[in-house]
């Protein structure tokens, strides 16, 4: 049911949020490898740097609001490299400001997903997104697996 | 008519008096000299008259003589009886020469003499022809021959031939009187007329010195004037132009200062602008740091909120553990009983409360996001009918309305020239508002309508539209906070976050419009908000 091969990267500098997201996901039934990076520059280190080596199989959840490199700017240098240009990103920010999700939208963000505060639309939106992992087409070719 | 020295009109009375003197005088002159000729040649004619008479006189007297010769030679007193009776006019004929030249006391005297004569001879006639007419012509013979008749004729005809060699000299005097007269009279008018030539030059000049050349100066001044320029020295003169370029100076003058009073105040009028540009755009600045400072920490304030929720949510999920965990169990009856009124009760309150807080903070948190971004979204302004969407607007309140039996009224409303969201959310919370605070003791009713006189907008431009409601009202000292954000009247029992109105009226103030209330509190409040009119399309 769940593609092992997949492996879920969280761009968060919140340590609760982080908890909350891998809590969440794995409550909503997904068993893949995560990975949690702090910061925007920890982003950029581990798609495009010298010791990069598993973004073939990789989902990105991406925050926005975050020190030294925000998300947006991650998202757009990610899009303008070949190696990460086709790379499923996932926008999962506290921001519903429509010009910042059109702004993401434009860089070429797969998905947007507000925060939500309240408890049970959060878990909902989590519970989405693993259910749209699941069904995702990895640039590995390994086959995607519906329910 | 006051007639001014010096002035044009003077001037001109001056420029036509000289022809018309000169023309004047060429007809008195004509006329004297006319009148000149003219007696001149009325005594030339008398003279003539005179001259004709006395030869007819001579003539008379000698014809008369003639015949008293022919009485004596053929001694017949029947023959020539009429020359020798015209004799007898002779002193008529006399008398008529002395009324023709009463005025000439020489001529008087021959006539005199000649009169003298006369009354001699025709004496001697008389007597000559009593002798014949007795026969005696003997007496007349001997008086023939000694000449006696031929004596005193002679000395009538002399006096006579002098007084008209007299008259003859007279008259050529008198002729060439008149004919130089009439000399006279072609040269005056000659003169006169070869006169007028040279004046009329010399009106022209004076005319184009005295009042053209000024005429020219004055119309120089004024188009000096009209371009702003320096005006040429004041003219000068006592005339209407003198008194036209004091004037133009005058004006000038005054034209002058007034420019550099318009100049000093167009300055001021620039700073000022510059100044209220500059405050507004700090204004501006400020308002929009102002609405990003809250935009941040508004969002800065979700991240805590997001994990306060989230582990609230996390510890109701490990007390569902825990509860399974306890069931599986075997603990003494007392210690499962506390254990589970901790996690039933202590706990679950406790996360309850944590809850409702954090849904209030997030409610407050999004309210404060949508008021500070009714600052920044942009607007498209166009003209929008407000009918449909009030009407839109208490439709989504349908259900409350219906559940609270409300009365809701929507009359004709104007069309204002706005952004149809904008328009939703200001009417949104007002309807909104009017519903959530009615008043539960009576059925409620609310109103939209449009407001006119006293209580519309004194600006034309705005359309005034009222939200009427007979709800709780809004006590006096809260009515100046009403639109302030984050101020709540009511306590608990209306939810809120205190941002509606201060929403509202944000939008209201960058749509050009203005809000404002009126309020009885137990009798209900009505808030008016006034929005550009839409220009009416030609």
């Amino acid at each position: 049911m769940v593609v092992e091969s997949v492996c879920i990267v969280t761009v968060e500098d919140d340590d609760g949020h982080a908890a909350l997201i891998e809590r969440n996901l794995r409550r909503a039934g997904l068993s893949n490898d995560m990975v949690r990076l702090r910061d925007g520059q920890e982003a950029l280190d581990y798609f495009l740097g010298p010791r990069a080596d598993t973004r073939d199989t990789c989902v990105l959840l991406l925050d926005i609001k975050m020190p030294r490199v925000d998300g947006v700017e991650v998202l757009r240098r990610l899009r303008a490299d070949a190696r990460t240009a086709s790379l499923p990103i996932i926008m999962l920010t506290t921001t519903d400001d429509p010009r910042e999700i059109e702004r993401c939208y434009d860089l070429g963000c797969n998905v947007y997903i507000t925060k939500p505060v309240a408890y049970e639309p959060f878990v909902e939106a989590i519970r989405r997104l693993g259910l749209f992992l699941q069904v995702i087409k990895v640039p590995n070719g390994t086959s995607p697996v519906a329910q | 008519m006051h007639i001014r020295p010096g002035s044009i009109f003077s001037k001109g009375l001056l420029l036509i008096s000289v022809p018309v003197a000169l023309q004047l005088c060429t007809v008195a002159a004509i006329l004297i000299a006319q009148r000149h000729a003219e007696r001149a040649e009325q005594w030339s004619e008398h003279s003539m008259e005179v001259v004709r008479l006395t030869d007819r006189a001579i003539a008379t007297a000698l014809e008369g003589h003639g015949a008293m010769r022919g009485l004596a030679v053929f001694r017949d007193t029947g023959i020539e009886t009429a020359s020798r009776e015209r004799l007898r006019t002779l002193p008529a004929q006399l008398r008529r020469l002395h009324e023709l030249v009463a005025d000439n006391p020489p001529q008087q005297r021959h006539l005199d003499d000649t009169d003298r004569a006369l009354v001699q001879y025709l004496a001697w006639v008389g007597r000559q022809e009593t002798s014949a007419r007795n026969g005696q012509w003997d007496a007349i013979d001997g008086d023939l021959r000694n000449l006696t008749g031929k004596r005193l004729i002679d000395e009538v005809l002399e006096h006579l031939q002098e007084f008209l060699a007299v008259e003859q000299e007279l008259d050529d005097e008198r002729l060439a009187v008149a004919r130089s007269s009439r000399a006279v009279l072609h040269r005056v008018i000659a003169v006169f007329g070869l006169m007028t030539l040279p004046l009329a030059v010399i009106v022209a000049w004076v005319y184009a010195t005295a009042i053209g050349r000024r005429l020219g100066t004055l119309a120089g001044n004024a188009r000096a004037m009209a371009d702003g320029r320096t005006l040429a020295e004041p003219i000068g003169g006592r005339d209407e132009i003198a008194d036209l370029d004091v004037v133009l100076h005058q004006t000038a003058r005054r034209l002058e200062r007034s420019l550099e009073a318009e100049r000093r105040d167009a300055g001021e009028l620039a700073a000022r602008a510059a100044e209220l540009a500059r405050v507004n755009a700090e204004l501006q600045y400020k308002t929009q740091e102002n609405e990003i400072f809250v935009y941040s920490a508004s969002h800065d304030l979700r991240s805590p909120l997001v994990n306060l929720q989230g582990f609230t949510r996390e510890i109701q999920h490990g007390c569902a553990d825990l509860r399974k965990e306890l069931a599986k169990q075997s603990l003494p009856p007392e210690a499962r009983t506390r254990i589970e009124g901790l996690i039933e009760r202590d706990i679950a309150e406790s996360l309850h409360f944590i809850q409702t807080a954090v849904t209030r903070l997030s409610a407050i948190i999004d309210a404060l996001l949508r008021l500070s971004r009714a600052g920044r979204v942009e607007y498209t302004l166009g003209p929008i009918d407000i009918e449909p969407v009030v009407r839109r607007v208490v439709d989504a309140l349908g259900a409350t309305i219906q559940e609270r039996q409300v009365r809701v009224d929507v009359g004709p409303l104007p069309t204002v020239c706005a952004d149809a969201t904008a328009l939703e959310q200001i009417f949104g919370n007002l309807v909104g508002n009017a519903v959530n605070y009615l008043d539960p003791a009576r059925l409620g009713h609310i109103e939209i309508g449009t407001a006119t006189g006293a209580a519309a907008a004194p600006d034309s431009g705005l359309a005034t539209v009222y939200v009427r409601d007979n709800g709780l009202g809004i006590p006096a000292d809260h009515q100046q906070k009403l639109f302030v954000a984050l101020q709540r009247l009511h306590g608990n029992e209306v939810p809120g976050e205190g941002i509606g109105l201060a929403l509202v009226k944000r939008v209201v103030d960058r749509l050009g419009g203005r809000i404002w209330v009126h309020s009885t509190p137990g009798a209900g409040s009505t808030f008016s908000v006034a929005l550009p009119a839409a220009r009416v399309e030609t």
